[in-house]
């Protein structure tokens, strides 16, 4: 049977209370880990059971704290990754080493730490946008105008399958006020 | 009842060699309707091999609808916005979505049928639009109807939220063979993109 319903649209358990209720989940950045060995022992476990090392396809990533270290406050990890297509050799989506960055809750993403942290700044004039759990500096990743690409992507989502990420994200990140 | 699944070709052999054509001539990537049509059931499943090659026949005959209303009307110059799959997307709404336990699904019979086509199997539509939007060689290698295609694309994946948004709930696609199988199963798009590249010269 061919799969028709590629897109969900629901609440994780996690975000429900016990009544029922909308659990309104805000992150108290105190709490983020503070070393490598805090960070890697964190993401491997339950909720996130992201890997550290993998290869899937034509993908293989490796998480890295250096790139890390400055920006898991906002929420956000990085990610080294080669990508090579097999199928077409020397094909021009190929990369080493480059950067992905994967949000823990994209929605707590804003625009502004799009732009400032992340360092793009193709927002200018935005408010609010539709931001997926993994984006990239690569070109690849990109639309015309220099924005993170929100629609699926068969390179991103092998590189998602390869962190462990089995269901993707989109939110709306919106700026913050004032 | 077994169903024949080759005597259902929607595609005559003419067609698809008009169509190799058309497409080659706009988008770079030769032969796609053929291969694609060449393609055993046992790798895609037949239903998947006529959407994509209804999606991109509607895509190519649009664009040169509208390349042709561009040559010979002075008002406006090629807009990708105005192509019939673009409107039709536009208009999606939460309100022509069911909902079931695993996500939205369009009703099989819809009133909005381009926009249909490019929700069903979205994940797989998306991802095979944004590889030709880039030519058969990268974006420095980009003809003007690659880049209305890429806008359009990108246009269309940046809505996706809205489609089947409410204020509370989370929205997420299927990573998993792009939402078209189990982990253990062969993935669909990966012979679509093969076909897609069998033509193209110099790989």
């Amino acid at each position: 049977m061919v799969d028709r319903k590629w897109l969900k649209h629901r609440a994780r358990d996690d975000d429900i209370e016990n009544d029922g209720a909308f659990r309104d989940t805000t992150y108290d950045v105190s709490e983020w880990p503070t070393t490598e060995e805090e960070c890697v022992s964190y993401i491997v476990q339950a909720p996130f059971n992201l890997m550290i090392e993998n290869t899937h396809n034509c993908a293989t990533i490796r998480f890295s704290w250096d790139d890390t270290k400055d920006i898991i406050r906002y929420g956000i990890l990085a990610y080294r990754v080669d990508w090579d297509w097999k199928l077409v050799p020397e094909h021009y989506t190929k990369h080493e080493n480059e950067l992905y960055y994967v949000f823990f809750e994209p929605s707590k993403i804003t625009i502004d730490v799009l732009e400032n942290v992340l360092g793009n700044k193709s927002y200018k004039s935005i408010t609010s946008t539709s931001l997926k759990q993994i984006v990239s500096l690569n070109e690849l990743h990109l639309t015309m105008d220099g924005k993170f690409r929100v629609a699926p992507c068969g390179i991103m989502t092998t590189v998602a399958i390869a962190i462990g990420i089995r269901e993707m994200e989109i939110a709306q990140s919106v700026r913050k006020e004032g | 009842m077994v169903i024949n699944h080759e005597s259902q070709k929607r595609f005559t052999e003419s067609k698809i060699k008009h169509l190799d054509k058309l497409f080659s001539a706009y988008f770079g990537f030769p032969n796609v309707f053929t291969e694609l049509n060449n393609i055993p059931n046992s790798k895609v499943n037949f239903e998947i091999k006529m959407h994509i090659m209804t999606l991109l026949s509607e895509i190519v005959f649009q664009f040169q609808d509208e390349d042709n209303r561009a040559k010979y009307n002075t008002d406006r110059n090629f807009a990708w916005a105005f192509l019939p799959i673009a409107s039709g997307w536009r208009r999606l709404s939460a309100d022509d979505f069911e909902t079931t336990e695993e996500g939205k699904i369009l009703p099989s019979v819809s009133a909005n049928r381009l926009g249909s086509l490019m929700y069903n199997f979205g994940a797989m539509n998306f991802s095979l639009l944004n590889i030709i939007s880039r030519s058969p060689y990268g974006k420095q290698y980009q003809n003007r109807y690659h880049r209305n295609l890429m806008m359009m694309t990108d246009s269309m994946g940046s809505q996706i939220r809205d489609k089947v948004s409410d204020a509370k709930s989370k929205i997420f696609w299927k990573t998993e063979n792009m939402g078209l199988g189990g982990w253990d199963s062969e993935e669909t798009l990966i012979h679509i993109i093969e076909a897609l590249y069998k033509g193209v010269a110099e790989w």
